[in-house]
């Protein structure tokens, strides 16, 4: 097993790096394309925007590198938070722009409603999860720690692999294939969130 | 259930917290392999690093010292002039400064150094605190970003690459491992552990009419600015052991000043007196993650053998997310004025912040309050 964090200038690197320790596992921190291709699982953590994250993934090629990686081996992905917005097709904070198009679907930027819940969406909240590998163990319902004032929304409900009850519903996780995103912060969220981490080690 | 640290008595609801397989959360894991360290080699390593400063000095002082005129600030300038350095004090003015805050600051300009207090225009900073707090739950929001951000473009603009921070927050109150062995304060851990809770300067001028250039004080300087003058951020708590208590001896001793009580939501009387925010601050905390400022205190001394943890409960249990009707004797509406928020839209915006699932509720689903006004936990211990 060979797991890399991607450095692509946009942090949170910290918690995660040391929330694999926990498990036993080290991390090589990496902006080399080289470290990317021979990975057997990237993670690509990251807080800010979405376009100033894929122009940072662009403008040192790494953008390539993950979509090769993942097209051209086994190889697993697990976006964490802006991390996972960039899956998507499209972007529109910051300014309209294509994100690394891994999972189908777009980022919007949440909108206030009747409900009053807050914006951006900070503390502990509930997932509601299929049974996806990546959840195992993990009670549907447990509670995560999110801090993000944008969603996934993907093209195909059968990507969805966990919701969570806010500002009506929105995708706090989704999977295609060997690719992963959580919106909320494992890392950041005590036992269950080291247990999802081991999960996507052990797809 | 909220479980907590079996040692201490910090709660799984606090983020970036992990409890071992004992039981036993990170700052207490952390606190122990602090008697690992060999501190003579520490300072000595420290004092290498000061030379190197102040012999490619390219400015008269020698380094920076963030100072907001409180107990662990008084202590590092006293520590830098004992270590023979010219440092230029930098105070980041708070939201909501207190007469004791006021003198305190002063005392700092009395121990012989240079001092330069940046003060960001006041009535954007009443309409920075009202977003604080209504849409991230921190009133002092302005603050929290400014005393990262204004000493270091204060060093770019003097052209001083030394920052002397004091402890590094993730190490006592629990944080990643990673971070807590960095002895490095760059705009990464800021970004990620300097608490501006996703609320970026960028939002603001969308949230609110708001100018861009209204908001320079809190913005972080430009890297390529950061790279010609060379700045590096030092946490001096890495160098030396920290210790809030004997810092408080150590300022006083120096001319700082306490007050005669303790402070409201706390346990002692020699910290946070500079804000009279403070107390809605910490209330947030408690609404949050269920746990204030007593909790942190008390679990720092239960790791220092100073207090047992049965004790130290029942002083949590008194103290922490006490209702913040008064802070350093000034009234909740006074606090709240500024902001143009009465006290029945302050007690809404409380309850939007709220984590109902920590607190005990009425049949009625509404949440059980002390007289105080104080929500209860669900418990305070582990059962």
């Amino acid at each position: 097993m060979n797991v890399i964090v991607i450095d692509y200038g946009m942090g949170n690197l910290y918690s995660v790096v040391s929330g694999l320790k926990a498990l036993g596992v080290e991390t090589n921190i990496t902006s080399s394309s080289e470290d990317i291709s021979n990975a057997s699982h990237i993670i690509l953590p990251g807080v800010g925007s979405f376009s100033e994250g894929i122009r940072n993934l662009k403008e040192s090629k790494l953008d390539v590198a993950i979509s090769d990686a993942i097209k051209s081996k086994n190889v697993s992905l697990l976006g964490i938070c802006l991390g996972m917005q960039l899956l998507a097709e499209r972007g529109t904070e910051g300014s309209e722009c294509n994100g690394l198009g891994l999972i189908r679907g777009e980022v919007k930027k949440f909108e206030q409603n009747e409900s009053g819940e807050r914006i951006p969406h900070m503390g502990w909240n509930e997932v509601r999860h299929n049974n996806n590998s990546l959840m195992k163990g993990i009670p549907s319902g447990n509670d995560f720690y999110f801090l993000h004032s944008y969603y996934f929304n993907p093209t195909f409900k059968r990507n969805i692999v966990s919701t969570t009850p806010y500002l009506g519903n929105f995708a706090s996780s989704i999977n295609d294939e060997r690719v992963w995103g959580v919106q909320f912060h494992p890392e950041k969220s005590s036992k269950y969130g080291l247990k999802l981490l081991e999960n996507f080690l052990n797809v | 259930m909220i479980i907590y640290c079996r040692s201490c008595l910090f709660p799984n609801t606090k983020p970036d917290l992990h409890l071992n397989e004992d039981g036993e959360c990170n700052a207490c894991t952390n606190y122990k392999n602090r008697n690992q360290i060999n501190w003579n080699e520490r300072l000595n390593q420290l004092k290498d690093i000061l030379k190197k400063y102040e012999s490619t000095k390219s400015a008269y002082w020698d380094c920076i010292i963030p100072v907001s005129g409180g107990k662990d600030s008084t202590y590092q300038v006293i520590k830098m002039l004992e270590l023979g350095m010219n440092p230029l004090c930098v105070t980041a003015t708070t939201c909501d400064l207190s007469e004791i805050g006021r003198s305190n600051i002063d005392n700092i300009k009395s121990l012989g150094v240079d001092c330069i207090e940046i003060s960001p225009n006041q009535v954007v900073r009443k309409k920075l605190n009202r977003i604080g707090l209504t849409h991230v739950g921190d009133i002092s929001w302005p603050e929290h970003a400014g005393i990262f951000t204004i000493p270091i473009k204060i060093a770019v603009q003097f052209n001083v690459p030394l920052i002397i921070w004091g402890e590094n927050p993730q190490n006592e109150y629990g944080g990643p491992a990673a971070a807590t062995k960095t002895n490095v304060l760059d705009r990464r851990w800021l970004e990620e552990f300097g608490g501006l809770l996703g609320l970026r300067v960028s939002d603001l001028p969308v949230i609110e009419e708001i100018k861009t250039n209204d908001l320079v004080f809190y913005q972080y300087p430009e890297q390529i600015d950061l790279d010609h003058i060379g700045v590096t951020g030092l946490f001096l708590g890495y160098f030396i052991p920290w210790d809030g208590n004997s810092n408080a001896v150590i300022a006083q001793e120096h001319g700082f000043k306490t007050i005669d009580t303790i402070v409201e939501g706390s346990v002692v009387n020699y910290e946070n007196l500079d804000n009279y925010q403070t107390g809605i601050h910490d209330y947030f905390k408690y609404l949050k993650f269920g746990f204030g400022r007593a909790t942190d205190l008390l679990s720092m001394s239960i790791r220092r053998g100073k207090i047992t943890r049965e004790d130290a409960l029942q002083l949590v249990k008194v103290h922490d997310g006490i209702f913040p009707s008064t802070y350093l004797g000034k009234s909740l509406s006074d606090i709240l004025e500024p902001l143009n928020i009465n006290i029945s839209e302050f007690e809404k915006i409380c309850d939007r912040f709220t984590n109902k699932k920590i607190f005990k509720k009425n049949d009625d689903g509404s949440l059980k309050k002390d007289d105080s006004g104080r929500p209860l936990k669900i418990n305070y211990d582990n059962l």
